[in-house]
């Protein structure tokens, strides 16, 4: 099986770790779990006034698929709007990191993950332009 | 492969003789596996031909696998469930209680930042038991109540599965310390 | 019963006959062979009066071999082809072995020894031991043995069971199957006839550590968890005292000075279990005395290293300290005074001693020898082991994950699927390791097993189910179906630290004890056994449960019977074991009928005990 390094790369140099202010209102958190390993992870995307994801953060407990999908996730939704962060696939992430069957719920925790950060963000700047 | 599969057993239950039912008797059901198994083990082949021990090897698989399964008051439920046809969804599913998830994150926090800290290790320890006492409780309830506690008991599983999960990681903390 | 016309007169097995059998125990220092006679078990010695056999094998360059004490005095003179304690080696890589006093070939896989007599592995090393004890067995007991127990640490992970079996097969032993050290020990104190309890067997010998938590019930030994440290020993007490001698006086700088200190070492350790203090001389040395609380000072932090190992057992098993009912105490190291103080500090309670601790390990593989041959009045006790350690296969370059978990009682299976990655992918390849870490390169490499046969599918199409077996020796094995079409894979296993089965066809043909009969000559020899093997099974059971047999099957069997017993008086290998494979076949649904009819009758003898 020809797999690249990249899972073993973003597991044991994970990018973007960490956490930002849940309570700013240009944060978007998403909280998400996996069952099948008892994984949770916690993303954050700081959005611009255009609708731009200027950084991510997250914060994963859980295996080493998990942590790789989520530090990979961070890296690419960077400077993406968030219709476009909205698109990204699991299987995109399963397939750059080459992750197995057994393991491709990990992709799909990433983007439920990025999902539910997307949601909050809006869900936020929503009730603070009806407060305006 | 076909011998492993043609098994005298509908599910795990039948296999010991047991009621379909989440209400075990773990002394019960070590003893049968106990029985179950002596007739079976590879030992009690040792001069038999290659069959006889390829069989007795995958039978006494079988017994230990359906075990471990029994024995264990999550794997049960999930199987219960499986059986009536309700998947647990733990691959696929990640939509969780966003308050749960919350808790999860900061009792993986506290143990983070308290490795080193046997008392409050110990605090968590005791948060931790009480949690998943409460829950397998509840779990059991559920169950009894037959179809109508279905969903609430899928939802126990795979909360239980998170903590399982925190609970391993407690005792290795505990072991380090 | 034209079934039966194709047993002929004198062609069934003696049911009466007593069957030769041993428990053989290979250890880091020295090994045993016990056997029951008599009801009794006996530790057979060799014609000075010595039990123990020294795990010291000499090679000469004419090919010739010095097996035991003869070869433990040449250790000084003969430093690089004199092998000792051998076992350590055992299923382990050269880049696993750390400093080793011999010359070591350049070799992938398992570690080769450069020694006069060639390069030898350890599983050849330790096949000469075994021989020598299957000798002295035979001579004592006047006959080919039908089996042996071989004990192994509980610890030891998959390849150096592996390497233990296959040094048995090199010296024409039959295993019975492979018995935890810890477990035999248990049996030999007779624990097996009490009626019920927890037992903790705390094992140090000369390389290797381990604990084990049994749970006995009803003649049910359960091992409940394992733990231990495979290379940490007695021989680390004396390196540890050598180390501090060498601090105190000078450094050894010869392999033979080395070895003397080694010694003195020893010998100062053994004198301190008696006296308070000792002297010592090693010439170029060291020169003065040791006392016992200074002993104890040093090797306390080794002590301490298999104390944690005991929490672990306990917590694993959820149990605690006072639930245990006995602690025994096996190995030399455990005469060491202060190792019993310390085990008795943890447990709180006195251990068990009063087996000779170098003993009490065959002692228990000669009884379970005995019942596994079928020997009449043996006591019925069935053992059940657990996996030590996790097994896993390798994902995403580095990462694994883990498929069975240790301590998981075997035998067990575990079924996987996998899925091709590209277009018409015909072959998969799954490297399974052994460990409790997350990367790879942290746990034991075991093999890698390529799957070939996947039937040309679109990406992602097929869907291959990989099975994972462990059997009662804790020795794995795998295979592969394909689930839409139902083709079975063909494996190929490279193992990493192991030998593959062509190595040990050529260590077979060349080795001296063989030189006589060639390996086609075994080979056919091994057919023949088990195709007597097969049909007398398929009889007795026909006999037994014929009323079990479905429309025609019984015909069938029959048939394929009658043609394994005309192959099997040819002299065709191919021809025989086709001729098995047939019949097994033919009766493998009827004989897996039999086996649950077997589980069957045990679970309806249970309600009726309830019902009472």
């Amino acid at each position: 099986m020809a797999y690249g390094t990249k899972v073993l790369d973003h597991y044991e140099n994970p990018r973007n770790v960490g956490s930002f202010d849940k309570n700013d209102p240009s944060i978007g958190t998403g909280m998400v779990g996996a069952p099948a390993c008892g994984d949770v992870m916690k993303l954050q995307i700081r959005v611009n006034d255009e609708g731009v994801i200027e950084e991510a953060r997250f914060k994963t407990y859980g295996c080493g698929s998990a942590i790789a999908s989520s530090s990979l996730l961070t890296e690419w939704v960077k400077g993406k709007t968030l219709d476009e962060a909205g698109q990204i696939k699991n299987t995109e992430i399963a397939e750059e990191l080459a992750l197995p069957p057994v393991k491709i719920h990990c992709s799909v925790l990433a983007e439920d993950a990025i999902k539910a950060a997307i949601a909050d963000y809006r869900k936020k700047s929503s009730k603070s332009a009806d407060a305006a | 492969m076909t011998q492993a599969e043609r098994c005298v057993a509908r599910n795990h239950f039948e296999l010991f003789g047991l009621p379909v039912g989440y209400d075990i008797d773990e002394r019960d059901l070590a003893r049968r596996h106990r029985e179950l198994i002596s007739t079976c083990h590879p030992d009690r082949f040792a001069q038999a031909s290659a069959q006889e021990r390829r069989l007795a090897v995958q039978k006494s698989a079988a017994l230990n696998e359906a075990l471990k399964v029994l024995q264990d008051p999550v794997a049960r439920a999930r199987y219960l469930l499986e059986l009536a046809g309700v998947s647990t969804g733990e691959e696929t599913d990640t939509v969780m209680d966003p308050a749960f998830l919350i808790q999860q994150m900061e009792w993986r926090e506290a143990l983070e930042e308290n490795r080193d800290n046997p008392a409050r290790l110990s605090s968590l320890m005791d948060e931790w038991t009480a949690m998943t006492a409460a829950r397998q409780r509840e779990l059991a309830g559920h169950l009894r109540a037959g179809a109508a506690g279905y969903p609430q008991a899928r939802r126990l599983v795979r909360e239980l599965q998170f903590l399982r999960r925190f609970g391993d990681e407690l005792d290795e903390a505990h072991l380090e310390t | 019963m034209a079934l039966l016309q194709i047993s002929e007169p004198g062609q069934s097995p003696m049911p009466h006959a007593r069957r030769l059998a041993a428990g053989i125990d290979l250890g880091t220092t020295n090994s045993l062979i016990a056997t029951v006679d008599g009801g009794a078990v006996r530790v057979l010695a060799d014609e000075t009066g010595a039990a123990l056999l020294p795990s010291v094998v000499r090679f000469f360059d004419s090919g010739e071999v010095a097996v035991g004490s003869a070869a433990q005095a040449a250790e000084i003179e003969d430093p690089l082809n004199t092998i000792a304690s051998v076992k350590r080696l055992m299923g382990r890589g050269r880049d696993e072995v750390g400093q080793v006093p011999y010359a070591l070939a350049d070799s992938e896989g398992m570690v080769r020894l450069k020694t006069a007599g060639g390069d030898k592995t350890p599983v050849e090393v330790s096949a000469h031991i075994l021989a020598a004890l299957k000798t002295r067995a035979e001579d004592a007991l006047g006959g080919p043995l039908t089996g042996v127990v071989i004990t192994v640490p509980a610890y030891f992970d998959e390849a150096q069971r592996q390497a233990t079996k296959d040094a048995a097969r090199l010296a024409g032993l039959t295993v019975l199957r492979l018995l935890s050290e810890p477990t035999a020990a248990a049996v030999a104190y007779g624990l097996d006839r009490q009626p019920e309890g927890l037992y903790c067997i705390y094992d140090l010998g000369g390389g290797t550590f381990d604990v084990s938590l049994l749970r006995l019930s009803q003649g049910v030994f359960e091992v409940l968890a394992t733990g231990g440290d495979a290379r940490l020993g007695g021989d680390d007490f004396d390196a540890a005292v050598a180390a501090d001698l060498e601090a105190h006086g000078r450094r050894a700088t010869t392999a033979e000075s080395a070895r003397a200190l080694l010694r003195a070492a020893r010998t100062a350790r053994e004198q301190l279990t008696t006296q308070e203090t000792v002297s010592i001389d090693v010439p170029g040395v060291f020169a003065g005395t040791l006392s016992r609380d200074e002993l104890n000072a040093l090797i306390d932090p080794l002590i301490e290293r298999t104390l944690a190992p005991c929490r672990r057992v306990l917590k694993d098993a959820g149990v605690r300290v006072a639930d245990v009912s006995e602690v025994v105490l096996v190995g030399g190291a455990t005469r060491t005074p202060r190792v019993r103080e310390r085990v008795e500090g943890l447990f709180r309670k006195a251990p068990l001693n009063d087996i000779d601790p170098d003993q009490v390990v065959a002692v228990g593989a000669a009884r379970q020898a005995d019942l596994l041959v079928g020997n009449a009045g043996a006591t019925d006790m069935l053992l059940l082991d657990v996996i030590p350690l996790s097994l896993g296969i390798e994902i995403m370059g580095g990462l694994v994950e883990r498929i069975i978990p240790r301590n998981a009682p075997i035998p067990t299976t575990r079924a996987q699927e996998f899925t091709t990655y590209k277009d018409g992918q015909t072959a998969l390849a799954v490297h399974v390791v052994q460990g409790e870490r997350d990367l790879v390169t942290d746990c034991r490499s075991l093999a890698r097993f390529t799957l070939r046969g996947i039937p040309p599918m679109a990406a992602g199409a097929a869907r291959i189910r990989v099975t994972y077996q462990v059997d009662a020796d804790g020795l794995l094995s795998v295979s592969a179906q394909e689930l839409s079409s139902g083709a079975e894979s063909e494996i190929t296993v490279k193992p990493s630290y192991g030998l593959t089965d062509a190595d040990i066809e050529r260590m077979l043909s060349e080795s001296m004890a063989h030189a006589a009969t060639d390996a086609a000559e075994r080979a056919w020899r091994e057919q023949v056994v088990e195709a007597d093997r097969m049909i007398d099974a398929v009889l007795a059971a026909i006999a037994a449960d014929g009323r079990l047999l479905a429309e025609g099957e019984g015909e069938a069997i029959a048939t394929h019977a009658r043609a394994l017993r005309a192959a099997r008086d040819g002299r065709d290998v191919t021809a025989i074991r086709r001729a098995i494979e047939a019949l097994d076949r033919a009766s493998a649904a009827f004989a897996a009928r039999r086996m649950d009819e077997g589980l069957r009758r045990a679970m309806a003898g249970h309600s009726i005990q309830e019902f009472r």
